[in-house]
């Protein structure tokens, strides 16, 4: 079953109202046809500039079950949070202090119907099921409707299998007269704009993926140039150089590869449906220009003033025989639920321990354990191998600090030692006071820590720092980046 | 009863505008085109995506008309009408209450905990 405009408004309306505490409403452009689109922000307790996620649904109007399930989970959460309860679906599970860390180190933005006219459009008389649009009154044409995610400003009016400038096409896929001349699309581009976004994902359906950029091109990691910005756009012409391949860094991929792979094990815990990672360009096999995870991830690419964002996009559902049930299942439950997780996986994954106790809460930087990490750790398959080892635990981690003023107060001392240490790698030393400091905070956590793969972890971590003492920091590191850290 | 030319005429009318409004399911194959790399490229139909990467579509008559003149192979599974969403699909005010109420009245039933930083 599937919720009105009307009801989707009233539902965030409610929220906003009943915990104005957690849940702050925020009014964008509004539609074609003049309707209020709503953004929904979530936080709890204080401390400023903290990492962002923005979760967007309903941007074609016939995939019916993500704004819903948005919703839901906008309730899901602020309800596990103030029960202290934690969060399931299916096998899926969050404790109450996972829960209780994402509200309160993240701002996390919902934009659960990006497109409002066209979902109404689906359910009112007289209207279409497969709408997939928004209702633009296209002038000088009796074709009405363009895509927003086509529309977005990322090589636009490059066409190919879903991406044209005819807007009396079939294929539902026309560009708009310009790059985010769609309130619905544009609202995409305010939100990055006005808020701090590090994670973003747009929500549709179906076939079961969890995709990432580039949809306009294959992605290679070896050639940085030329990239997009020297390529031809705006001319409805399809990719030019034809064979062109779009430049990720190697990093940059292994960390879509490593979020969107634990977003498909969440899912997978669920009910056991697999959701598999693709890029976009892989969804149509062909160019796919314009689409707001595109546009969003390329944006500190296009202006290198701008933060990076890490771009995501779910195709949620199963790809039956029947497409109208595909898009509009009778039961859309179970799959609401596998999204839901799928979100909550993402939304955890969005948390980064170091920066919130170092940055966040001290008012300090971190700048250089990021740069150390960078330069000496991320070229190397093993020393991601170690990024990895701490990214899978951190949130963890992070819960248990917080939830305990004595080791919150020595974790940001510590960060402060190693900060400066790393501040200096090429010189500063290791001193046995360090590496005694450091041994006895994560025996502490250890001895806090409810799974076993965190214990191993921090035990793995710990082996590493005894042998540390009277050691360069940088030596350390280049070290690390040889050796394989041990599976957990 | 005969019916008269007339109503035969206008009935198929009706039946030929309403035809070509349907949506049909299909599966799109190369056919006698070549099968190069980029043959689905410019099919210009309504794609879905598929998790067998196959090429499927939601088409009109015209499109299949259209496809089938270009020589693709174009095998169809089903047909839509072009109409709204089924409304018993649409959740109705009274049960949005309900549950709405219900998710309110549990929200005000916690005071939540206390946060690890105070805003």
């Amino acid at each position: 079953m599937y919720r009105t405009i009307a009801q989707l408004d009233a539902a965030i309306e409610s929220l906003v109202n009943t915990k104005p505490d957690l849940c702050t409403r925020v009014a964008l452009h509004n539609s074609v046809e003049g309707r209020t689109i709503f953004a929904l922000r979530l936080r709890a307790g204080g401390g400023t500039d903290r990492r962002g996620i923005l979760i967007v649904g309903g941007m074609h109007a016939r995939e019916l079950m993500n704004p819903d399930a948005i919703i839901e989970l906008a309730f899901d959460l602020a309800q596990a949070y103030t029960s202290e309860s934690g969060l399931a679906y299916g096998g899926a599970q969050w404790s109450a202090l996972d829960v209780k860390v994402m509200m309160e180190t993240l701002d996390i933005w919902m934009l659960p119907c990006a497109n409002p006219d066209g979902r109404n459009h689906v359910m009112k008389p007289g209207g279409q099921w497969d709408w997939r649009m928004n209702r633009r009154d296209n002038p000088g044409t009796p074709c009405d409707g363009v895509d927003p995610n086509r529309n977005c400003d990322f090589m636009w009016r490059v066409i190919g299998p879903t991406t044209v400038c005819d807007p009396c096409s079939t294929t539902q896929g026309f560009v708009g007269s310009l790059p985010f001349s769609e309130p619905e699309a544009n609202n995409i581009h305010l939100l990055c704009d006005t808020h701090r976004i590090d994670v973003f994902v747009d929500v549709h359906s179906f076939s079961e993926f969890v995709l990432f950029p580039w949809g306009h091109a294959p992605t290679q990691t070896t050639q940085p140039l030329p990239n997009f910005t020297s390529l031809l756009m705006g001319f409805c012409r399809p990719l030019d150089p034809p064979g062109h391949q779009e430049f990720m860094p190697p990093t940059d991929q292994l960390k879509y590869q490593t979020v969107a792979t634990r977003v498909a094990d969440a899912i997978r815990a669920v009910r056991g449906r697999n959701y598999v990672l693709k890029t976009i360009f892989q969804v149509y096999n062909g160019t796919t220009t314009g689409t707001s995870s595109d546009y969003v991830y390329s944006r500190h690419i296009a202006n290198p003033a701008l933060r990076k964002t890490f771009a995501f996009a779910f195709e949620t559902g199963p790809a039956l025989g029947d497409i109208r049930q595909s898009f509009q299942p009778t039961d859309p439950e179970p799959i609401k639920n596998d999204t839901k997780a799928g979100l909550v996986a993402l939304i955890q994954q969005s948390i980064c321990a170091i920066e919130f106790i170092g940055e966040t809460l001290q008012a300090g930087t971190v700048e250089s354990i990021r740069v150390a990490r960078d330069e000496l750790l991320l070229p190397t398959e093993k020393g991601r191998g170690w990024i990895e080892l701490v990214t899978s635990v951190q949130a963890e981690l992070l819960g248990t600090v917080l939830s305990d003023k004595a080791l919150t107060k020595r974790a940001i001392s510590l960060l402060s030692r190693v900060h400066k240490l790393a501040a200096k790698r090429d010189k500063a030393t290791v001193s046995a006071r360090d590496v005694e400091d450091g041994i006895e905070f994560l025996e502490s956590l250890k001895s806090r820590a409810t799974r076993p793969e965190v214990r191993e972890a921090i035990s793995i971590v710990n082996r590493q720092l005894k042998k540390a003492a009277g050691q360069p920091v940088e030596a350390i590191l280049k070290k690390l980046a040889k050796s394989n850290p041990p599976k957990l | 009863m005969k019916r008269s030319k007339k109503a035969d005429t206008k009935q198929r009318g009706e039946r030929n505008a309403a035809l070509l409004k349907m949506r049909f399911e299909a599966t799109i194959y190369p056919g006698r085109k070549a099968e190069t790399k980029d043959w689905a490229d410019d099919l210009n139909v309504d794609r879905v995506p598929d998790s067998k990467g196959e090429v499927r579509a939601l088409i009109t008559v015209e499109d299949l008309v259209r496809l089938l003149e270009q020589g693709l192979e174009v095998r169809l599974f089903r047909v839509h009408a072009s109409e709204p969403l089924d409304p018993a699909l649409i959740v109705t005010d009274t049960s949005f209450k309900r549950w709405l109420d219900e998710q309110v009245n549990t929200l005000k039933a916690q005071p939540g905990p206390k946060p690890f930083i105070e805003s």
